[in-house]
């Protein structure tokens, strides 16, 4: 074996990555070369040096934005794609959409022509939590089921600007989910503890039995961003999910003002401390104490302010409505509409006039039901349909 | 029904199965403990800090999204590991058709390799600063070579994979990362002897690379 070949093999020698035979010729080369025994210390060396290199720390805050950017990229990959129980929900409702859509239409234009049309509806304004800081941002994204493209590059853009800039984007995320399940005080308990065990708190919750004894429910909890996606598919998992809408709402430009705001407060503050210091008339003295008062109650404000948008970013709200399906079919048409009507100018008037249609048809597919029930019971026994007369809910 | 929780590897595969069954949080227990390793390997391979968070991010992110297609083929640290060297590489190469020139960092040009070695102001004697120097240097030197080899050394020198651990997170075989790794540090130890032998404020040096196939 010659020196380069040796040289070749010098550093698998040193790992001792070496057949024995090719380990043996290098050693009996070394023996008889000062060279190559004197660059193999240098490359011991060498290996040493860099092995010595320190480890370095993980930058601050480095999990929490390793995990923020996760929950984003989570969002932005799940969307297009919608869950398998959103498309069978989207299923059923496409069946029953030409429907509603053409009730809809119908009533609109009635009612147009009638000139009924004067009174704004509130509209969606009556699906945002109250406290979620104002629709003012033009960057309100939304992303309701089914949905497609256009908002999930606003989403898109905040991974990548999270991603890029530490403090970067500051982003609030919100989900509104409609569920039914069968036995809703049960369900209210469960997603009091998917609340818990993610980490959040429930903020309100209300149970409410209707005239006609349906039993609902209305649930608002708040979960840390982290694991916002997580409460979500929990809660979904809960029931059948009749829609499921998140939004994500960027307050960076609300976030950046108000910081400003805070910051020439400061320096005013400041100002007027020095002026205070080189006055000496009393007048002048209580004009600026009177000044500094009020700078300082506004200089609250603003960390007031900004504490509330951290709060807001750090964690997402969830709000989950509750119920027991009436009639499947009919529940569905039922979202359907509200749906269509929630995005229509003119919804709740619409709504309004649509309502005694659909009781109608619901009172009557519920009779018929009924009549067929009583029917079956009295063949297996008239005592047992005596006994539940009064009731019209099914088990 | 559950396995149980005390080894390792059962604890990483359960965690494994909760993310991908959509649970976010597992994900986060899950590379918790990789965190400082991959860092570590990204700022090894990056210019600095920034860069390194970006891409260590990059990765965990990549591992999330491909999460759901990890079969256990390989241990769950080699797969990480092997989306961290592929992000690495990826901006390295990406970097290197624009390369911002700084001072004292290698630059290839048409005729080799350029290093400029600014005179260092504050040298002087001293252990602390030497070792300092020192350390500066090795750094600077292992930033001087191309991805291929730079993974290799960081992974073994630094790291502490064998040759089959780093062939695997490589992608590559067994031979080339024993002839990479061989280049890598007969080239290391060119441009610290050099570096050792005329320290003092020369400006530009130009070296011969050595080019031609891989020993084994």
């Amino acid at each position: 074996m010659n020196c380069t070949q040796v040289r070749d093999l010098m550093s698998s020698y040193l790992d001792d990555a070496l057949v024995p035979s090719e380990r043996a010729e290098v050693e009996s080369h070394l023996t008889k070369c000062s060279a190559c025994t004197a660059e193999l210390t240098s490359l011991a060396h060498v290996v040493s040096l860099v092995h010595a290199l320190p480890e370095v720390a993980v930058p601050a805050g480095f999990h929490r934005s390793v995990m923020a950017a996760v929950a984003a990229a989570r969002r932005a990959s799940e969307a297009p794609k919608a869950r398998p129980w959103a498309r069978v929900a989207s299923f059923r409702l496409a069946r029953v959409s030409l429907v509603a859509a053409a009730l809809v239409l119908f009533f609109g234009l009635g009612m147009m022509t009638g000139r009924l049309l004067l009174v704004p509806a509130p509209g969606p304004a009556a699906y945002q939590p109250p406290n979620a800081g104002a629709d003012t941002s033009p960057d309100n994204a939304t992303v309701a089921t089914g949905n497609t493209v256009g908002p999930l590059g606003l989403i898109q853009d905040h991974l990548v600007a999270d991603t890029v800039a530490g403090m970067g984007r500051q982003v609030t995320y919100s989900a509104k989910i409609d569920l039914q399940v069968q036995d809703v005080r049960a369900a209210v308990v469960r997603i009091a503890n998917v609340a818990q065990a993610t980490g959040g708190y429930v903020e309100q919750s209300k149970i409410t039995t209707s005239w006609f004894g349906r039993v609902s429910a209305y649930m608002k909890f708040r979960v840390p961003q982290a694991n916002f996606q997580s409460a979500v598919d929990q809660v979904g998992a809960q029931g059948k999910v009749v829609s499921n809408e998140i939004s994500a709402q960027d307050v960076t430009a609300n976030y950046v003002d108000v910081t400003s705001k805070l910051i020439s407060l400061q320096t005013q503050e400041q100002q007027l401390l020095g002026l205070l210091r080189q006055t000496s008339s009393v007048d002048d003295i209580v004009k600026i104490q009177k000044e500094l008062e009020d700078v300082r109650s506004q200089i609250e404000t603003m960390k007031g302010a900004i504490q509330y948008y951290d709060q807001l970013v750090a964690f997402s709200t969830v709000e989950v409505d509750i119920s027991r399906p009436l009639f499947p079919w009919l529940s569905s048409i039922w979202a359907e509409i509200t749906g269509l009507l929630n995005n229509t100018r003119y919804g709740y008037a619409a709504m309004a006039l649509a309502l005694p249609v659909l009781l109608l048809t619901g009172a009557g597919v519920a009779g018929r039901r009924f009549k067929i029930r009583l029917a079956r019971r009295g063949r297996v026994s008239a005592q047992v349909a005596g006994n539940h007369t009064g009731g019209s809910e099914e088990r | 029904m559950r396995l149980s929780p005390q080894s390792p590897e059962n604890r990483e595969a359960l965690l494994v199965q909760r993310c991908q069954s959509g649970d976010v949080q597992a994900f986060g227990e899950l590379i918790a403990p990789y965190e400082k390793k991959v860092y570590n390997l990204a700022y090894r391979m990056s210019h600095d800090a920034e860069e390194a968070k970006d891409l260590a991010q990059e990765a965990f992110v990549k591992a999330y999204l491909a999460l759901s297609g990890f079969r256990g083929e390989a241990s769950f640290a080699t797969w990480l590991f092997r989306i961290v060297t592929n992000v690495c590489t990826d901006a390295l190469r990406k970097r290197r058709q624009h390369e911002v020139i700084s001072l004292n960092r290698s630059v290839e040009t048409s005729d080799g390799e350029v290093v400029r070695d600014l005179p260092d102001p504050e040298a002087g004697p001293g252990e602390a600063l030497e070792h300092i120097e020192r350390q500066e240097a090795v750094e600077r030197a292992v930033r001087s070579l191309p991805a291929e080899y730079r993974i290799v050394v960081v992974l073994r020198d630094i790291h502490g994979y064998s040759y089959e651990q780093i062939a695997s997170i490589a992608g590559v075989n067994i031979g080339t990362v024993k002839s990479r790794l061989n280049r890598a540090r007969q080239r290391l130890k060119e441009l610290l002897q050099d570096g050792e032998l005329f320290d003092s404020g020369s400006v530009y040096k130009t070296r011969e690379i050595r080019k031609g196939g891989a020993g084994v």
